[in-house]
């Protein structure tokens, strides 16, 4: 890692010239047209003048998603050698995380036991990096989230009819954020979440008309 | 597989250089022991155990195609 940020300092990075950090900063989120959470910096010179009204300071910048991707294709490269699971990976940029796709002959594991090993992955993969990562493989999330949309509706419609609260499984947020959007989009019924930690159960129930 | 679990270890950790593994082979599965230095305890066990939980899927995954069982142990040094 060391050793790679020498390297990238020898080569050429722009700099930006503000009256403060704020300035130097936004200026060089507007020239490089990357927000200041995806920019790494560096303040090369900081004068003040007497009395600390007048100051100038300049910041070297440059994206930090690109040192983000080479961590994880770094880890990527050293671990499926060592893995007896035939497997290749793709990373792509998307919407400022990063995105990995896995390919080859042994996919079907990779998505065995309701794509656990493609989460297990995804799990270590955020630990490593400070972007979040996003793992994929044939279109496993896709597919999920269809699913999910689809059972959603189903008990959303379900509530309706009985007017009885179901509370369904334990799942995890990106899963429950998908059924809260889906349920609320039935007209007077609502859920939320019940529980604590990382897993949750939902309770779709009917809107109470008369409470105020 | 030791240097499976010794890779995911080191990367998870702050002091990759106190990280060992040790292989223990019994007739049917083959055990891994993962030392790591007591403040990296946390950072290989994860929240509610579940990165702990991801390396044994892995192991699990890799031991489904080698046909062996494999068990992490993470060891506390007393």
């Amino acid at each position: 890692m060391e050793n790679d940020e020498k390297i990238e300092e020898k080569e050429e990075k722009p700099e930006f010239k503000g009256k403060n950090l704020e300035e130097a900063i936004s200026l060089a989120e507007h020239r490089l047209k990357i927000p200041r959470s995806e920019l790494n910096y560096e303040i090369v010179t900081e004068k003040t003048k007497l009395f600390g009204i007048s100051k100038e300071i300049v910041i070297r910048a440059w994206p930090k998603i690109e040192a983000e991707e080479n961590a994880v294709a770094n880890f990527l490269d050293k671990l499926l050698p060592n893995f007896p699971l035939e497997i290749s990976y793709e990373i792509k940029k998307r919407n400022g995380f990063v995105y990995v796709i896995f390919e080859g002959n042994d996919k079907q594991l990779l998505l065995w036991k309701d794509g656990s090993l493609l989460l297990a992955f995804q799990h270590i993969l955020n630990k490593i990096s400070s972007q979040k990562v996003q793992v994929d493989c044939e279109f496993f999330r896709k597919r999920k989230e269809k699913e999910l949309k689809e059972y959603a509706q189903q008990v959303a419609r379900q509530v309706y009819e009985t007017g009885r609260n179901e509370i369904l499984d334990l799942m995890n947020p990106y899963e429950r954020r998908i059924v809260h959007i889906e349920v609320n989009q039935v007209p007077g019924i609502t859920s939320e979440s019940l529980g604590e930690g990382f897993l949750k159960r939902v309770k779709v129930f009917p809107v109470e008309k008369n409470k105020k | 597989m030791k240097e499976l679990v010794e890779l995911i270890a080191k990367a998870l950790v702050d002091q990759p250089e106190k990280v060992q593994v040790s292989q223990l082979e019994g007739e049917q599965t083959t055990i891994l022991e993962l030392k790591v230095a007591q403040e990296d305890l946390g950072k290989v066990i994860g929240k509610q155990g579940r990165t702990a939980r991801a390396m044994r899927i892995i192991l699990g995954a890799a031991g489904m195609k080698l046909k062996r069982r494999f068990n992490l142990e993470i060891i506390e040094k007393g």
